[in-house]
């Protein structure tokens, strides 16, 4: 009974797995080619990187501060962001020539939270900006930058 | 005597008009020069929206969407109206039309009618190898220019849909690797399709859809003085290039910062001015019908900027 029940959420978990990978491709559209030639990554220090372990990509690492790489996800499978997983050509842009992760507010489904004393950037291991937080005065400068340009 | 004489000062100015008369209308339809943005109006957008691409109709009517299918359709008041669509549907373009919405599939390539009441026909399907991946298509007058990978090439190819004619218009030469096929921006301009490279070295190419010529422009990273260290040119990215008349302009942007270089082409495909600005925005697509550009930019979420453009000095003319 206990097998039969292990063998039911191993199944759901399996099932969830390219579930994930399907909604991280509608994503980044652009980067489905390249999630197919993916890597081995030497994780540099302090960042997360991938590694193939039993055939999969799999995101190792440490942690810095404000920088976002491989997303914990469903069996920890490498996500397009991720330096040497999707590869940078494949990251979604908006028209304003950020990554798409900064309009949703998101890294591949996983709110990307801002709490007191946080670093208002966060960037993945390649330095791309990943989320971000702009206060008003920033919202000002930006306005005012923007008004006229003379090219 | 004086009739003959007045004859025939009449017949010279009247060759000499006729001789002037299509450099003048050529050079009024096609002029380069410095150019003058002032924002006129702003439009906040939905948060969490990721835009993929913009549509613009007569009389300012725009069509935004995203890469999950969102899609919003903006009016001449700027009022913002969310469409539904099917959760199938993934527009990799969209034309506004008089009959009503036309997408273009990114995943099956078929093309699709979104009728103002809402109903959606199928109109047909364009050819789609197995391994060729649909990036962007953009409406051309009568028919769709697909933008494509075709991953066993290794190769980007620009295709034509208009029913029948589905010819290969350009075809990139082959890479190395699946990740280094080059991805392209498309936007229209009155001179031919304009692709702009969106990686480095950024390379800009006019293509003349009806007799295939394409003219590569002066390159952005052989521009002293840029400022891209060498190393760091891999986090930057091109956005689509804008024409405005024989003027092109093209947005760098660093996607570790904030950072943009708005560059300027003269008509005559040389780089002539790189600007550069430290606030995340990029030029999006010239209006048609009137004098202005649209642009993105992050003000707090992301908004919609009208910019009225103009010549700041008497632009110089060109023949094409």
């Amino acid at each position: 009974m206990r097998v039969r029940y292990f063998g039911l959420v191993l199944g759901f978990v399996l099932l969830l797995a390219p579930l994930s990978a399907a909604s991280a491709q509608s994503l980044a559209s652009l980067a489905a080619a390249n999630t197919a030639t993916t890597a081995v990554e030497k994780a540099g220090p302090g960042c997360w990187g991938c590694e193939q372990v039993g055939g999969y990509p799999v995101c190792r690492g440490g942690v810095v501060p404000g920088y976002y790489n491989c997303i914990a996800s469903v069996l920890q499978t490498c996500q397009v962001s991720s330096s040497g997983c999707g590869g940078s050509a494949a990251v979604p842009l908006d028209p304003d020539g950020s990554t798409q992760y900064v309009s949703r507010g998101s890294l591949m489904g996983v709110t990307v939270a801002f709490h007191a004393g946080d670093p208002p950037v966060r960037r993945n291991c390649e330095g791309v900006v990943v989320a971000r937080k702009q206060t008003s005065d920033d919202i000002t400068t930006v306005r005012m930058r923007t008004g006229s340009l003379t090219l | 005597m004086r009739s003959i004489a007045l004859r025939a000062t009449w017949l010279a100015l009247t060759l000499v008009t006729v001789g002037h008369l299509p450099d003048r209308l050529t050079a009024q339809a096609c002029r380069s020069g410095p150019v003058a943005l002032d924002a006129r109006s702003t439009l906040l957008l939905p948060a969490s929206f990721g835009i993929s691409g913009v549509a613009t109709g007569p009389s300012g009517r725009l069509v935004l969407w995203s890469a999950g299918g969102e899609v919003f359709f903006i009016d001449e008041k700027h009022s913002l109206t969310r469409l539904q669509l099917p959760d199938s549907i993934r527009p990799a373009g969209v034309a506004i039309t008089p009959e009503g919405l036309r997408l273009l599939d990114q995943a099956t390539a078929r093309e699709f009618l979104r009728r103002p009441d809402g109903s959606l026909a199928l109109l047909g399907r364009a050819r789609l190898g197995m391994a060729e991946q649909i990036d962007q298509a953009v409406w051309r007058r009568d028919g769709w220019v697909i933008g494509l990978r075709d991953l066993a090439a290794r190769r980007f190819v620009l295709r034509r849909y208009f029913h029948a004619d589905q010819r290969d218009l350009f075809r990139s030469a082959q890479s190395d690797s699946l990740k280094t096929i080059p991805r392209f921006h498309l936007t229209e301009s009155s001179r031919g399709l304009l692709l702009a490279r969106s990686m480095a070295p950024f390379t800009v190419i006019r293509l003349d859809p009806v007799t295939g010529r394409a003219d590569t422009l002066a390159s952005v990273t052989a521009l002293a003085g840029l400022g891209i260290p060498p190393d760091s040119l891999p986090h930057w990215r091109a956005l689509p290039a804008i024409a405005l008349d024989c003027t092109l302009l093209l947005t760098l942007s660093d996607l570790t910062a904030d950072r943009r270089i708005l560059v300027r082409y003269g008509a005559t495909d040389q780089i002539e001015r790189a600007t550069e600005l430290d606030a995340p925005l990029g030029l999006m697509t010239r209006l048609p019908g009137e004098d202005a550009v649209l642009a993105a930019r992050r003000a707090g979420e992301l908004e919609l900027v009208w910019y009225d453009w103009h010549w700041v000095r008497e632009p110089s003319s060109h023949t094409p």
